[in-house]
């Protein structure tokens, strides 16, 4: 063998082992030497797509830890609706209505307001751990999509605004009613008088869940955007590695049984001219 | 009447069987790497011409030179899966008209059969 066909040989074999990790990787920038601008732009591309994703789950970390917000306040709001049925009813019927008949109502509506007792709000709404009723949540630093200082609380997102990205602390939305979260409803430790309805402070109470439960609500919305936002990227990133990085198969599969045609004649004439069919001339 | 009727009597006449027998000769005369290289010069010819039904029948040529017998070592088998990609693929082009990207693909493993050739047969010289 003279040392133009080894040459070529050693040529042919060192093109075949390359395409042959090109098939298996299925990329065609596999090192840096293969394509200097390719890899670097292929690795920021990935970069981007993964920090974009990162960004989008904790988007949708918030928007769970929202929507159980949201649910535990539409609770309130309904049972300060119930309220101010009770206050219309015991003001209207304070006449009328007999002692038992009032008690009956006070004691519904200290019912009612006891399930928003310091002690159920510091235990039966958290979300993963945390205690959602404190207002001790702070979203601000929280990324919610690509870039150290695209944080929920940063000036560039809607979230902002005084204390924006942090919740009210619920016990206070119940407060503004005037009713009592702690009253003592035992039998016999209950005497009528003791709720004083305060139609006035209920309806503030009342806009103030609605407020804060429009807020969240806002809240939820930014955060679709900013998820749908940082899919596009994670998307468009990813077509742009691709561009730059994934193989064409077919013209892959080429080079590689071309590299296998030049490096080993004998097995690929075994694989590819099996035949003793002679119709070639005949097609012409 | 019978003199008229030369069509049905074309693929006897005798300029016709001494064509047929000179192809027949020169094809078994041909080493399997040269009517393989033949049958890729039939399949582009005919791609570039735009002669679907003859390029389709020159690529079923190829696929049906593979060798997937159950005796074949796995490394050719593993080649002739590799050929059999490409034939399929070009195959798909032939249907949705992209005949120049197959003869493309068919031209670079020709010419890589013949360059293969010629250095076999270079090293048979030598030898």
């Amino acid at each position: 063998m003279n040392i133009n066909v080894l040459g070529a040989l050693a040529s042919a074999n060192s093109a075949l082992s390359h395409t042959q990790l090109t098939l298996a990787s299925g990329k065609k920038v596999n090192s840096v030497r293969d394509d200097q601008t390719g890899y670097m732009i292929a690795r920021r591309a990935e970069t981007s797509t993964r920090v974009n994703n990162a960004a989008s789950g904790n988007d949708a970390d918030l928007m769970g830890m929202l929507n159980v917000m949201i649910a535990s306040l539409q609770d309130m709001e309904a049972d300060m609706i119930r309220e101010q049925e009770l206050s219309m009813a015991y003001n209207a019927g304070s006449t009328v209505l007999s002692v038992d008949e009032l008690t009956a109502i006070e004691i519904e509506a200290a019912t009612l307001a006891n399930q928003w007792n310091d002690d159920q709000l510091a235990i039966a709404f958290t979300y993963n751990g945390y205690l959602l009723s404190d207002g001790g949540m702070d979203f601000s630093t929280v990324q919610i999509g690509e870039g150290a200082t695209n944080t929920a609380g940063a000036a560039s997102n809607t979230f902002v605004g005084a204390n924006a990205s942090t919740p009210r602390v619920w016990a206070e939305l119940w407060d503004a009613s005037a009713i009592d979260r702690a009253t003592d409803v035992s039998a016999g430790g209950f005497a009528q008088g003791t709720v004083a309805f305060d139609a006035g402070a209920i309806e503030l109470a009342l806009q103030d869940i609605r407020t804060e439960l429009a807020r969240l609500a806002g809240w939820q919305n930014q955060l679709q955007e900013q998820i749908n936002s940082n899919d596009a990227n994670a998307s468009s990133t990813d077509a742009l590695r691709s561009r730059w990085e994934d193989t064409d198969t077919a013209a892959a599969t080429v080079a590689a049984t071309r590299g296998a045609i030049l490096s080993q004649i004998a097995t690929a004439q075994l694989a590819a001219a099996n035949t003793a069919r002679s119709y070639a001339l005949g097609l012409f | 009447m019978d003199s008229y009727n030369t069509k049905k009597t074309f693929p006897n006449r005798p300029a016709r069987v001494a064509l047929s027998q000179y192809q027949n000769n020169a094809e078994v005369s041909l080493s399997p790497i040269e009517r393989l290289i033949k049958t890729y010069d039939a399949a582009i010819f005919n791609l570039r011409r735009g002669d679907v039904q003859k390029s389709s029948d020159a690529i079923t040529e190829l696929v049906l030179a593979l060798n997937f017998h159950k005796s074949a070592p796995a490394n050719v088998k593993e080649i002739a899966s590799g050929f059999l990609n490409i034939y399929e693929y070009c195959r798909a082009c032939v249907r949705k008209n992209k005949l120049e990207a197959a003869a493309n693909l068919l031209q670079e493993l020709r010419d890589a059969w013949e360059e293969s050739f010629k250095r076999q047969r270079e090293e048979q010289f030598q030898a």
